[in-house]
């Protein structure tokens, strides 16, 4: 009587045991799900921490993560996206090159079913990337413009050297610094011209500048790669003690100068921060997740010589 | 060789089409360029009139006490910020949308610092009477979503024309009616950063004022 119930019962149990090995051998030889990390270019390591945050922050969560180099070329973005969404990327972690000629690119990886969430830069769209996490650059113009003001007087020449005049964030604090600046008479902008963002640009840019106004008191500069070049610009001419230099990024050799009175004072952006968010909105859109704020600000912090000693490691020091 | 002259007259000027046509490169001043990325239907100066008359000012009533969230604040400050602030996107500091109404107890270039209870001090609220800059006005109240706006640039720009908003019609009547020993009561917005614990005298640009009495 006893076998009747027990053979059965061991004959479902082995079943059992046997479907959770093999959903387990299944579940553990599954491919991982891809995602990919697409940034506006690698010459520049503030951007380089951005990529290579979100990517360790999306292996971390258990995914493969691939960084696509788009080198500041629309072209090259767009032939990085036909190539990852051919190769069956489920996710994209976006940093534009172009506000208005990267979202393409996003509404073509949107109707191939693959989100894109847009980090530090946006593209000017409400409709087609998932979610957008942008650097408020606005913002920490305004009080970097403030804290100009401050250091320079009201009155005094100076220089402003703009970043990709097709980016957003380029004119976003240009605005921001000269909502401020502009409402000083007294400061007069010699000149006002691009360097891309990129330093070697901002050295030879500066350069040719202070060769007609050798008697400028300040540099403006939209990022802090510019910020270097100009500064050392202002070091080759032997100018680098009476005039000052105000960048924005918060990249670790701008703050290092400005804890050394170098450099005046920068934006910190928290790129880390910004990348591990949106590798962990990806995570939650693979769980469901679909409910995202579009357009998320995130605040810039003034870093000065005054408080320099809170900052470093792209961030707020723990 | 008159032939092969004409020939390459004929290619030039083939050339020239195409290349007029389709150029090879286009010279964009950056004033342009900058034109080009704010969206060109979008006007500032409108949508902020619009919305300062149409909606902020017609949501007066939604600003928190300032006595009460003053009180809060020295209290339980991280409580505070939770029940009577709001935070824009990923930021340390909050926002408020306050209202009130007090008397001067000191008027200087910075602005007009008033008390919420009676007696001389010290002051609980200063209302800035120079000039203004960032986002209080834009961001305090929560009436304007910054995913609505699909370039930032537009976004920002309502920063600049709310604050010209208060500095030209506010501003001017607080700076020249507000003596010490007047009554006011304003609505307006602050921000708070992270670090700031000794709050007082809260910076609150206003949106409203009303002199109650001169003295």
């Amino acid at each position: 009587m006893k076998t009747n119930w027990l053979k059965p019962a061991l004959a479902v149990l082995t079943a059992a045991t046997a479907m959770l090995s093999t959903q387990t051998l299944l579940a553990q030889s599954a491919p991982k799900e891809k995602i990919a990390v697409v940034i506006s270019t690698l010459n520049n390591p503030w951007f380089v921490v951005l990529g290579e945050t979100a990517k360790a922050r999306a292996i971390e969560l258990g995914y493969d993560a691939t960084i696509f180099d788009s080198q500041n070329d629309t072209a090259k973005e767009a032939a990085n996206f036909e190539n990852l969404i051919a190769a069956g990327y489920k996710a994209i972690i976006f940093n534009p090159t172009d506000a208005n000629g990267s979202i393409a690119n996003v509404q073509k990886a949107k109707t191939a079913g693959i989100p894109v969430f847009c980090i530090d830069r946006e593209i000017n769209s409400t409709n087609a990337a998932t979610a957008q996490m942008l650097s408020d650059s606005y913002s920490g113009c305004v009080k970097l413009g403030e804290y100009f003001v401050g250091q320079v007087g009201e009155t005094g020449k100076y220089v402003e050297l703009l970043g990709i005049v097709g980016d957003n964030n380029t004119w976003n604090r240009s605005k921001g610094f000269h909502s401020v600046v502009d409402r000083y008479p007294g400061l007069k902008m010699v000149a006002q011209q691009s360097a891309e963002f990129d330093r070697a640009k901002g050295l030879e840019v500066l350069e040719s500048i202070l060769q007609k106004n050798p008697d400028i008191n300040a540099v403006f500069c939209g990022n802090d790669a510019m910020a270097m070049g100009a500064y050392q610009a202002l070091v080759a001419a032997g100018k680098d003690k009476q005039v000052k230099v105000f960048g924005f990024d918060g990249a670790d050799d701008v703050v290092k100068l400005i804890a050394e009175g170098k450099i005046a004072a920068t934006g910190m952006q928290f790129p880390k921060k910004m990348a591990r968010q949106s590798a962990e909105f990806a995570d939650q859109y693979f769980h469901g997740k679909r409910d995202f704020p579009q357009k998320i600000p995130v605040a810039v912090e003034l870093v000065t010589q005054e408080n320099v000693g809170k900052y470093g490691d792209y961030g707020r020091k723990k | 060789m008159m032939k092969r002259a004409v020939l390459a007259v004929v290619a030039l000027g083939l050339l020239a089409g195409v290349f007029r046509l389709v150029p090879l490169f286009h010279l964009v001043s950056l004033k342009q360029e900058q034109g080009r990325q704010a969206a060109a239907e979008f006007n500032a100066t409108n949508f902020a009139a619009s919305f300062w008359n149409e909606k902020l000012l017609k949501s007066l009533d939604r600003a928190a006490d300032a006595g009460q969230v003053l009180a809060a604040l020295a209290t339980d400050p991280q409580k505070a910020r939770t029940q009577f602030g709001r935070t824009l996107g990923v930021s340390s500091s909050t926002l408020f949308f306050l209202r009130g109404t007090g008397h001067v107890v000191s008027v200087t270039k910075n602005g007009v610092s008033l008390a919420l209870k009676d007696g001389d001090g010290p002051a609980d609220i200063l209302l800035p009477t120079g000039l203004l800059f960032g986002n209080a006005v834009r961001d305090g109240t929560g009436l304007l979503d910054a995913s609505a706006f699909p370039n930032s640039q537009n976004f920002n720009d309502l920063s600049s024309e709310l604050n010209r908003i208060v500095e030209t019609t506010l501003l001017p009547q607080l700076r020249e009616q507000a003596k010490v020993g007047a009554k006011i009561s304003f609505a307006g917005c602050a921000e708070l950063g992270d670090e700031d614990t000794d709050v007082k005298p809260v910076k609150v640009i206003p949106v409203s004022v009303k002199i109650e009495s001169l003295r």
